[in-house]
C-alpha cells in the first residue's frame, strides 16, 4: 500500500519577519495601511450597493445629509482592562462580572478616519464589532453631532479561485493543543493517533484510509511548560533539563510521524515562540530528531498554504479567542465568518492582541478567499461550509484541544468534507 | 509665582499643539528608554540630533527642508514617526497616493551625499529625535 502525495506550496512569506529594523515606530502605521487598503475595496462597492450617495470623510460631514463614511471602528468599552487601572488611586467600582468577556451594555462604537472621529448610533450593534474593523457606513449626522447609521457595508468575502477538481480521496489531518507535558496529556492517546495515521493500526480497510492522509498540521500549543519555570526568575541548573522534557517528548512523537508523511507544525500561545503575531516558526533545533527529515516543516502562525491548489489559511486560535473576549456571537464559527467578511484575520491586533509594528503593510489582510479556514485550540469541534455572495465556498473548522477531547480533524480535499478522528483510552466510555 | 505658572501653561499648550504627536511622545520615550542599550549607537538618531542642534543655532532652514517638512506634516501620506522620509515616500508611492516626485530626487540626492550637517535636508522626519 502506498501513501498518496499532494503538491504543497507554502504562502508564508507574508508572515515571516526578516530584516525588519525597529525604528521607534508605533502602531499608527498598521491602522493607516489597513484603512487605506480597505477603503479602496469599500469605495468600489459603494456605486453598486448605495448608488447616488456621496462618500465623505468625518471632517466633511454635514448635518442631516445622507452620505457614506469609510473608517476604522473603535469600540469604547467600560470593562476593557487597562494597565492604567493598576496605578489609579481609587479602586475600580465596576466588578468584572464575566472574566472571560469584557462586554457591557454601555459599550459604544466610534468611527475614525484620518480627519477625525465621530460617535455612532442607530443600526449598528456594538456587540458584533470590535476595534480595528474597517467598514463603510450609510447614514447622516444628527443635531447632537452623532452619526446615525442606517446601513453597514462590509467588504464581504474576498474573491476566490475555483476549487480544483480532485477525483480521489486525500485527507489532511489537523491536530491542536497536544499539550505534551501537561497533566491532561495522555501519551497513549497521542500514540494511537500516530499509529493510526502511519498505518500501524486497524485492518486493511483502515490502513487504506490512513494511506490517503497526505499531510498532518499541528495547530499550536503542542507543549505545556510548567508555569513555575516561566515566572521570570533564573531556572536552577538542575531544573533546566526538565523544561526541555516536553519538547523532547514531542520530538520523539513527531519523528514517528515525519518518517511516514509530511508534517507542518505551527506555534501557539503556550509554545516557546514569540508572543506577538505573526508568531515565527519554532526553531528547528528544538526538534533534533524530526528536523532531520525533509517532510518536517516548522511554520509561522498564521499559516497559509496550498495543497493540490486547495487554499488553506489557519491560526492557532489567538485571533478568535480575542474576538470572543471583546464581542459576541453564537459560536466560534461565526467569529471566523466575520473575520472573512471583514477581510482581516486579526482585527483586534494591535489593540488587544500582540502584533509586530509593521510600517509598510498589514499582513493579516485577507486578499484572496481560502477554501479551508481552520482555527486551533478551541473548546469543541465545529464545522460549517460557508457560502459567499459570489459563489465562494469556505470550509470553516474549529479544532478542539486534543489533550482535552482526544479529537483530531480529518478533511477530505476532494469535497472539503470534514470528519473527526476520536481516540479514547478508557474502556467504559 | 503667578507668572511662572502662566509660562508653564503656555509651554505645555505649545507642546500639545499637535495633539497626535504629543500623545505619542509619552509612549515613545518609554520605548526608547526600554531599548536604550540597543538604540544608543543608532547612527540615524545621532544624525537627527545634530541636525536638530544646527537648526536651533541658525534658526533658518533651506527651501528643500521646508518642502520636506510640508511633506512630513501631510497626513494623507500616513504617519511619519518611525519611518524615514524616503521610506515614507516609497510607501506612499506603492499605495498609489502619488507623493510629489521631486521630493524623491531630493531625498535620494541627499542620501548619496551622506552628509546632513551642511544645509542639505535631513533624511529623517521632522519629529525624529524630538519626542
Amino acid at each position: 500500500m502506498e501513501r498518496k502525495q499532494a503538491d504543497y506550496s507554502t504562502l508564508d512569506e507574508r508572515y515571516t519577519i526578516q530584516g525588519e529594523r525597529y525604528q521607534g515606530q508605533q502602531y499608527s502605521h498598521i491602522y493607516f495601511t489597513r484603512l487605506h487598503h480597505m477603503r479602496n475595496i469599500l469605495r468600489a462597492l459603494v456605486p453598486s450597493r448605495k448608488p447616488h450617495l456621496p462618500v465623505t470623510t468625518v471632517l466633511g460631514l454635514e448635518e442631516g445629509k445622507d452620505c457614506v463614511l469609510v473608517g476604522t471602528l473603535y469600540k469604547h468599552m467600560k470593562l476593557k482592562p487597562s494597565i492604567l487601572d493598576e496605578y489609579s488611586k481609587e479602586r475600580s467600582a465596576i466588578p468584572l462580572v464575566k472574566p472571560h468577556n469584557f462586554m457591557h451594555p454601555d459599550d459604544n462604537l466610534i468611527l475614525e478616519d484620518e480627519s477625525g472621529r465621530v460617535a455612532l448610533a442607530g443600526a449598528i450593534s456594538p456587540a458584533a464589532y470590535v476595534t480595528g474593523v474597517v467598514v463603510a457606513l450609510h447614514g447622516k449626522e444628527t443635531s447632537a453631532g452623532n452619526f446615525l447609521v442606517e446601513d453597514v457595508l462590509e467588504a464581504g468575502l474576498p474573491p476566490q479561485t475555483a476549487l480544483p477538481s480532485i477525483n480521489e480521496d486525500k485527507y489532511v489531518v489537523f491536530v491542536s493543543g497536544l499539550s505534551v507535558g501537561s497533566s491532561a496529556f495522555n501519551p497513549l492517546q497521542f500514540q494511537l493517533l500516530i499509529d493510526h495515521i502511519t498505518g500501524h493500526l486497524g485492518d486493511e480497510n483502515e490502513q487504506a484510509i490512513a494511506s490517503n492522509i497526505v499531510r498532518v498540521v499541528v495547530v499550536g500549543n503542542s507543549v505545556h511548560i510548567a508555569p513555575r519555570f516561566l515566572n521570570g526568575q533564573t531556572v536552577a541548573s538542575k531544573d533546566q533539563p526538565r523544561i526541555a522534557e516536553p519538547i523532547i517528548e514531542l520530538d520523539i512523537m513527531l519523528t514517528q510521524l515525519v518518517a511516514s508523511l509530511p508534517v507542518d507544525i505551527m506555534p501557539g500561545c503556550n509554545d516557546p515562540a514569540n508572543f506577538s503575531l505573526p508568531q515565527q516558526p519554532l526553531h528547528r533545533c528544538l526538534f533534533a530528531g524530526a528536523s532531520t527529515y525533509n517532510t518536517f516543516s516548522s511554520c509561522p502562525n498564521p499559516h497559509q498554504f496550498d495543497l493540490d491548489n486547495v487554499k488553506f489559511i489557519g491560526t492557532s486560535g489567538q485571533n478568535i479567542d480575542d474576538l470572543y473576549r471583546y464581542s459576541d456571537a453564537k459560536d466560534r464559527l461565526e467569529f471566523m465568518e466575520r473575520t472573512l467578511t471583514w477581510r482581516h484575520l486579526a482585527p483586534t491586533a494591535p489593540n488587544s492582541l500582540g502584533c509586530y509594528p509593521y510600517t509598510d503593510k498589514d499582513p493579516f489582510l485577507i486578499e484572496s478567499c481560502p477554501h479551508v479556514y481552520f482555527v486551533g485550540n478551541q473548546d469543541r469541534y465545529e464545522t460549517r461550509l460557508l457560502q459567499g455572495s459570489e459563489k465562494q465556498q469556505v470550509r470553516l473548522i474549529s479544532i478542539p484541544r486534543f489533550s482535552d477531547s482526544g479529537i483530531a480533524v480529518m478533511l477530505n480535499l476532494r469535497n472539503l468534507e470534514c470528519s473527526t478522528l476520536s481516540f479514547s483510552t478508557n474502556f467504559d466510555s | 509665582m503667578a507668572s511662572s505658572g502662566v509660562k508653564d501653561f503656555y509651554r505645555q499648550k505649545k507642546k500639545g499643539g499637535i495633539t497626535k504627536t504629543s500623545s505619542c511622545s509619552k509612549k515613545k520615550t518609554q520605548q526608547y528608554t526600554g531599548g536604550a542599550s540597543v538604540g544608543a549607537s543608532n547612527p540615524a538618531q545621532t544624525s537627527a540630533l545634530i541636525s536638530h542642534g544646527s537648526l536651533d543655532l541658525k534658526d533658518d532652514i533651506s527651501e528643500q527642508e521646508e518642502q520636506l517638512r510640508q511633506f512630513d506634516m501631510d497626513m494623507k501620506f500616513g504617519p511619519c514617526i518611525g519611518v524615514n522620509r524616503l521610506q515614507r515616500w516609497e510607501r506612499a508611492s506603492a499605495m498609489g497616493l502619488q507623493p510629489p516626485s521631486h521630493l524623491r530626487d531630493l531625498l535620494a540626492h541627499s542620501a548619496s551625499m551622506n552628509n546632513h550637517n551642511n544645509g542639505s535636508p535631513s533624511p529623517e522626519c521632522l519629529w525624529e529625535g524630538k519626542i
